[in-house]
């Protein structure tokens, strides 16, 4: 038995990219193989999207255990109602209206609890705990105005802020995944807009009056 | 407003002019437990159903309930991996030549001569063995229901559907990947685990003999006069022939009972074999599972006790399961204490375990 050549550590696939499973299977193919009865291709399919829609309800709801839930609830939905995806090529804006959807009835279920005192929990991922190590504490603190004013914004103004601003989807996309009018979503996304501002003048205003 | 400030916030809000989404600045941390775990609940989330389903479902669910009180006291070989040749393996060995068995599903494993594998678990969900030595090449087949895990030593080899090859040598273990993808797991691995594809192939050599005495063990609390009591590690090399030979007859005599539905049968040649084992025999971790599981509805504490004693020699693959049984055997025995310290056990081992969910219906704090 020989060694492998190079530590395998290298030249591996790293869980970040643990969504490839097959990057060569199309979308197309890995439906008509599950419409086949493959399991496996439900797992590739998972594996494939399962970062989108992660980190998508993780900015959202703002906590790992409701974006966890999300994400099963999201998979578990889609994979029972893929049969019935006419287009392919649309499974993932598909997909991401899902995640919202979910993201959104857990949201409010958790807000709804807050307000009744029957959750006592705190969010453990909002977006500034999220950044990456080398971040400023400039940039900190920004995230943390940010996260503040999505807070008092609306279920649906967040949403759609969240994933014009920090998952970079376009209007359009944004539009569809919140399952509203392209002119509903530039209300929600000024609605938001609104209150970051307001939260950076709160922010930048002078300490001594 | 300082200039810095300024700079910071024209990178972050988008009336900056900055194109580039905040996500790039974010950590996603989704790690590959995570990804795992998460992947376990969903493929076996239950299909939803309202209405006069749900009243159907909950119907169905407790003629099912009486029907599993009979069936646990009976395991059955239905929804076991059988050979195409008849029957269940339990041991999978090629002492004289090659050998390359074919399952009913379209697997095949290739043994070299003188290789050695144990079926550990084998049930619809789960095919699972250790590869004792040599060297030996999986054909698992794509799409099959069930998850196939290899346990070499200190790796677990989990499988995705997939032809890979594990060669276990005194120098080391090499897991090598033709095509699909595998994921190698162990406490030596680097992160944990290691995902392998197609042409790739990981190698974790066996450390050196520790030069120092053997150290002692504890002995194992026994819920049975054991056959020897092994004071030191050596004690499993030790055994007599006759001693091992016990317990593989045992084991082999509970599993033809299983086979016959003979459930008491089947407990009494466990209990024998489990005396028998000595603490750090592979098979013992096995045994304590297959027994507590037969035990723990007629009589939860003593499979408590034993699956308590045995932990420390579940193989990785099993200790999940064992460590669920052992809050349920407990609570069942009445043990709030013990279900206590077991359930706190499992959320510390296994904070986003597939077993969560039953650990809290059987515990909650």
């Amino acid at each position: 038995m020989k060694p492998a050549a190079a530590s395998p550590h290298h030249a591996l696939a790293s869980a970040a990219h643990a969504e490839r499973i097959e990057p060569r299977a199309l979308d197309a193919e890995l439906i008509e193989r599950l419409a086949r009865g493959d399991q496996w291709a439900k797992e590739a399919l998972y594996r494939r999207y399962v970062k989108l829609v992660w980190t998508t309800a993780l900015h959202m709801v703002g906590n790992r255990t409701d974006a966890q839930d999300v994400v099963q609830d999201t998979f578990v939905e889609a994979l029972r109602d893929l049969p019935t995806l006419r287009k392919h090529a649309a499974l993932r804006p598909w997909l991401l209206r899902i995640c919202v959807h979910q993201a959104h009835r857990r949201f409010r279920r958790r807000k709804l609890l807050r307000r009744l005192g029957l959750d006592r929990t705190i969010d453990d991922a909002p977006l500034e705990a999220l950044l990456h190590g080398g971040a400023t504490a400039e940039q900190q603190l920004e995230l943390e105005a940010v996260d503040r004013a999505l807070q008092s914004a609306s279920a649906g103004a967040r949403f759609a802020w969240i994933l014009r601003y920090v998952d970079g989807h376009t209007l359009e996309e944004v539009a569809d995944a919140c399952g509203c009018s392209l002119a509903t979503a530039k209300r929600h996304l000024n609605q938001a807009q609104t209150l970051v501002r307001r939260a950076f003048d709160d922010t930048e205003a002078p300490d001594v009056l | 407003m300082s200039s810095e400030r300024t700079r910071a916030t024209r990178k972050l809000t988008p009336e900056g002019g900055s194109t580039e989404p905040l996500a790039t600045l974010l950590r996603d941390g989704l790690e590959e437990a995570r990804v795992q775990s998460m992947w376990q609940r969903i493929d076996h989330a239950p299909a939803r159903h309202s209405g006069l389903w749900l009243a159907l479902a909950t119907a169905a669910v407790v003629v099912l309930l009486s029907f599993g009180v009979i069936r646990s006291l009976t395991p059955q070989g239905s929804g076991q991996l059988a050979l195409v040749s008849g029957g269940a393996p339990v041991v999978l060995s090629a002492e004289a030549r090659n050998e390359a068995p074919r399952f009913e599903d379209g697997s095949q494993i290739s043994l070299q001569k003188g290789s050695r594998l144990e079926v550990l678990r084998n049930d619809a969900r789960s095919f699972v063995t250790a590869l004792r030595r040599g060297d030996a090449t999986f054909d698992v087949r794509p799409g099959g229901k069930r998850h196939w895990v290899v346990e070499a030593g200190e790796l677990s080899v989990e499988v995705v559907g997939t032809r890979f090859r594990v060669d276990r040598q005194a120098e080391g273990t090499q897991v090598s990947v033709e095509h699909g993808v595998v994921l190698v797991r162990g406490e030596r691995v680097t992160g944990g685990s290691v995902r392998l594809t197609a042409g790739q192939s990981f190698m974790l050599q066996s450390l050196p003999p520790p030069t120092a005495s053997a150290q002692p063990i504890p002995a194992a609390a026994s819920a049975f006069a054991p056959l020897q009591t092994p004071s030191t590690n050596l004690a499993a090399p030790l055994l007599s022939a006759a001693a091992l030979d016990r317990v593989a007859r045992e084991l082999a005599a509970a599993d033809e009972a299983r086979r016959h539905a003979d459930g008491p049968g089947a407990i009494r040649h466990f209990e024998a074999a489990w005396s028998g084992s000595a603490a750090g025999d592979a098979r013992r971790g096995v045994i304590a599972l297959s027994l507590a599981r037969l035990l723990i509805a007629k009589n939860p504490a003593k499979a408590a006790q034993i699956l308590r004693s045995s932990l420390s020699d579940m193989p990785s693959a099993l200790r999940e399961d064992a460590q669920a049984r052992l809050v349920e055997a407990e609570s069942r025995a009445g043990n709030r204490a013990g279900a206590q310290q077991a359930a706190d056990e499992y959320r510390r081992r296994f904070p986003a375990g597939i077993r969560l969910h039953e650990v809290e219906r059987w515990f909650e704090p």
